[in-house]
C-alpha cells in the first residue's frame, strides 16, 4: 500500500504508540483488502461498546488507547449495555453497569460522541452522498451505503475506531465505484407492508452472498430501509443494496448476471422459520434497530386509547437523541413498558431478564438466540402493541 | 528449510509449533485468562498454547475474538506467534492489537505439531530449522484409460505398503525430465521408446516426517510394454482414476493425477481451438 509521508510518521511511532499502532492497524487491514492508498473519511460510527459483547478486554483495550489518543473526525457510539440514566430500572446489575460505565467513559475521554444508537443517522451523523465514511455495526453500514448513498466497507469496532483516531480508512471495497454496482436483480413480487421489509431483508441476505442486490418492485420508506438493511446484513455478508419500483430498472445494469425473486411462500417459510417459540413470552421488545422519531409517532398514536397489559415486561429501544426529540410520544409509550435509551434486546444482559422473547426484527431475531439465550417469536408490529395493550 | 510469507505485526520469535488444521474462532473457541482451546471439536481442545507458535488456516467467528488475542496477551497467556494460510481480518486485527508476530500465506499443511520454527515478521520469513526439502519426481503412468498403481515394498525408507507412482530423488546434476526417465527404467524397466510424456504440472509439496518433498509430476503413456519391477516395491495394479481414491496411497496422490489429468485436456483444447 502507498503511504504519503505524514502516513509513515504515523507508522514510524512520531506520534505516540497508540496512533502508530492504529495506522498498522489500517495498513494490515488495507494490504489485506488489496488497497492501494487510505483515504479521508468524514465520521466513523464505532461498535463495540456494550460490556456483554466485548468484556474486560475490551475495557482494557479502550482504557489503554484512551490515555493517548483522541478521534480526530465526527465519531459516534453504538449501543452500550444498558441504559446510561436508568439502568437500574432494566434490572442491570451493580457490577455489570461498573464495567459499562468504565468503557463509556473511555469513549468519552478519545472524544467519541455518546450517542449510543445504531442509528447515528438519525442523531447528527448523517453523511452526505459520495462521502466516505468509516463504520461499523452492519445495519448502519447498510443504510449508509444504500440509502445515504455514502461509502463505507463494514468495518469492525477496532478498525472503525483507528479510523476515528487516524481519519482515514483504506480505499478497497465499497469505497470503490465497480464495487458498488449491482450483481443480482432480486424481483418482489407483492404489494409489501412495513413488516415485510424485515422478512425480505432476511431472504435476500441469506441468498446472495456478499453481492450488491438491485431490489425491484419496491419503493420502501426510510423505515422500511431500514428495517430492510437490517434483516440483510444480519442473515448474510451483504453491505449494500440499491432499489427501484419497476422491474425493467434491471436493464440498466449490465453487470447483473442472475435475476431471483420472492413470492409469498417464500415469506411465510421466512417468517416461520425466524420463530423459535410460540407462546409463552416474558419480553416484548421493539427498536432493532433503533425506533426513529415517526416510529415513535406511529406507536404511541396505536396505544395512546389502549390500556397496558401487564403480563409482559416489554421494551422501546431507542436513542436519547430521538427520545429527545419526542418526549409526549416517550411518555404515552412509558405506561406500555421501559424506555430503553442507548441499549437494545440484543446488547443488553437480556439473558439475565427473560426467556422468551417477542420481536417484529429479523435481525433481532438472528442474535437473540445466540447472544441472549433467548427462544424468539417473530411477529408483526401491530400484534407486537396488541399483546402489551388492551 | 525456509518460506516466504507475508508479516503482521512486528518480531523475530523461536519456538514450537502448535498445530490446528481447523480454523479458530476466539470468542467462545478459546479461554482468554487460561489461554487454552475450548472449542469442543478442536485436536487441540484443553492445550495451552502459551508461547507457543499457533498454526492454523484462518479464523473464523464473531468480530469480538480480536478484542480476545489482545486478552490472551494482556493475561500472559498468548502464543508466541501466529501463523495463518489466510489472514482475516479478525485474527489480524487482534495480532495487531496484542503486538503478536503474525505470518499469513503459510503452507499450513507442510507443518507438524511441535516442529521447531522461526517466525520473521519484520522480514515476511517462516525457518523450519530441522526440516530439509528434497526434490523428487512422481511418474504417473497411464495405459489406455487406467493408471499404474506400484505398492512400496518393506525395504525402501518412507511410505512402506503405500501406493504410488514411479518416484525418487532428483540429483544435484540432473533435470527433473532426467530423473523422471532414470526412474522410470530404474523401479519399471521402461525405455524412453516405450513411453511418451503427455503432461507435467507446477510443483506440490508434501510433508513426510523430517522432510518436505518438492514434487515435480509428469503423466506418461505406454502402449503394450511390459512392467519389471525392480526391489522398490513389490505389487502393481493398472486401475482406474475413480477407483484410486480406495487404495491406501502416498499423499495427494489422487489430487496429483487429477491435476495431471486436467492439464493435459487444457493443453489439447489449446491445440484444438
Amino acid at each position: 500500500m502507498h503511504l504519503t509521508k505524514d502516513e509513515e510518521k504515523i507508522l514510524n511511532g512520531e506520534e505516540g504508540e497508540t496512533r502508530r499502532r492504529m495506522m498498522e492497524l489500517l495498513v494490515v487491514l488495507g494490504d489485506l483488502s488489496g488497497a492501494e492508498k487510505l483515504i479521508p473519511i468524514s465520521s466513523a460510527q464505532i461498535s463495540g461498546a456494550s460490556y456483554k459483547t466485548i468484556s474486560e478486554a475490551g475495557v482494557e483495550f479502550l482504557e489503554e488507547i484512551s490515555n493517548d489518543a483522541k478521534v480526530t473526525v465526527k465519531s459516534t457510539l453504538n449501543p452500550v449495555g444498558m441504559d446510561l440514566k436508568d439502568w437500574k430500572t432494566l434490572g442491570i446489575s451493580e457490577a455489570f453497569a461498573t464495567m459499562q460505565m468504565r468503557i463509556v467513559d473511555a469513549y468519552r475521554k478519545m472524544g467519541v460522541e455518546l450517542t449510543c444508537t445504531c442509528t447515528p443517522y438519525f442523531v447528527g451523523n448523517r453523511p452526505g452522498k459520495g462521502q466516505h465514511i468509516a463504520w461499523a455495526e452492519s445495519s448502519a453500514v447498510v443504510f449508509a451505503n444504500s440509502v445515504l448513498e455514502a461509502r463505507t466497507n463494514k468495518e469492525g469496532g477496532p478498525s472503525a475506531l483507528a479510523s476515528a483516531i487516524i481519519g482515514k480508512t483504506p480505499y478497497s471495497g465499497l469505497h470503490l465505484e465497480e464495487n458498488r454496482l449491482p450483481k443480482v436483480g432480486v424481483k418482489i413480487e407483492m404489494q409489501p407492508s412495513f413488516d415485510d421489509y424485515s422478512v425480505f431483508g432476511y431472504a435476500i441476505g441469506k441468498k446472495i452472498d456478499q453481492e450488491v442486490p438491485l431490489i425491484t418492485g419496491v419503493s420502501p420508506k426510510e423505515d422500511e430501509h431500514k428495517a430492510l438493511g437490517a434483516a440483510m446484513a444480519a442473515s448474510g455478508a451483504a453491505s449494500m443494496y440499491l432499489s427501484r419500483k419497476n422491474h425493467s430498472a434491471c436493464r440498466e445494469f449490465d453487470t447483473i448476471e442472475e435475476i431471483i425473486s420472492i413470492d409469498r411462500e417464500e415469506m411465510r417459510e421466512t417468517r416461520e422459520a425466524l420463530s423459535t417459540a410460540t407462546n409463552n413470552v416474558d419480553m416484548v421488545a421493539l427498536g432493532c434497530p433503533h425506533l426513529s422519531v415517526r416510529e415513535m409517532t406511529s406507536v404511541a398514536k396505536f396505544l395512546k386509547r389502549r390500556e397496558p397489559n401487564r403480563k409482559y415486561d416489554s421494551w422501546f429501544c431507542l436513542s436519547r437523541g430521538v427520545a429527545e426529540q419526542c418526549p409526549r410520544q416517550v411518555e404515552i409509550l412509558r405506561r406500555f413498558g421501559k424506555i430503553a435509551c442507548d441499549t437494545c434486546m440484543v446488547v443488553a444482559p437480556l439473558e439475565k431478564l427473560s426467556k422468551i422473547s417477542a420481536t417484529d426484527s429479523a435481525k433481532a431475531a438472528v442474535y437473540l438466540p445466540t447472544l441472549c439465550n433467548q427462544r424468539v417469536l417473530y411477529t408483526t408490529r401491530k400484534k407486537l402493541l396488541e399483546l402489551i395493550s388492551k | 528449510m525456509r518460506y516466504q510469507a507475508r508479516g503482521i505485526g512486528h518480531g523475530i520469535v523461536e519456538g514450537e509449533i502448535m498445530l490446528s488444521p481447523m480454523p479458530i474462532s476466539f470468542l467462545g473457541g478459546v479461554d482468554p485468562h487460561l489461554g487454552k482451546i475450548i472449542d469442543e471439536e478442536s485436536n487441540i481442545r484443553g492445550r495451552s498454547f502459551f508461547g507457543k507458535i499457533l498454526a492454523f488456516p484462518h479464523g473464523k467467528g464473531s468480530t469480538v475474538g480480536s478484542y480476545v488475542i489482545y486478552q490472551l496477551k494482556k493475561s500472559n497467556v498468548a502464543p508466541a506467534a501466529i501463523l495463518n494460510e489466510k489472514a482475516d481480518a479478525v485474527v489480524a486485527t487482534g495480532a495487531v492489537l496484542a503486538g503478536i508476530p503474525m505470518l499469513h500465506d503459510v503452507p499450513i499443511d507442510m507443518l507438524a505439531e511441535g516442529d521447531r520454527a522461526i517466525v520473521n515478521a519484520d522480514k515476511g520469513f517462516l525457518e523450519l530449522p530441522e526440516i530439509v526439502e528434497k526434490p523428487v519426481v512422481t511418474v504417473i503412468i497411464r495405459r489406455r484409460e487406467r493408471i499404474l498403481l506400484l505398492r512400496r515394498s518393506d525395504k525402501v525408507g518412507s511410505f512402506q505398503g503405500r501406493w504410488a507412482g514411479v518416484s525418487g530423488s532428483i540429483s544435484d546434476d540432473e533435470s527433473p525430465e532426467e530423473a523422471a526417465i532414470r526412474e522410470l527404467e530404474e523401479e519399471t524397466a521402461l525405455t524412453t521408446d516405450a513411453f511418451t510424456f503427455s503432461s507435467h504440472v507446477p510443483t506440490i509439496h508434501a510433508r513426510a516426517g523430517q522432510n518436505i518433498w518438492k514434487v515435480h509430476p509428469f503423466l506418461v503413456d505406454i502402449e503394450d510394454a511390459e512392467i519389471s519391477l525392480d526391489w522398490e516395491h513389490d505389487k502393481y495394479q493398472w486401475v482406474t482414476v475413480e477407483e484410486i481414491h480406495s487404495y491406501r496411497t502416498v499423499p495427494r496422490l489422487e489430487n496429483v493425477i487429477n491435476l495431471l489429468i486436467k492439464a493435459e485436456k487444457a493443453s489439447q483444447n489449446r491445440v484444438c481451438y
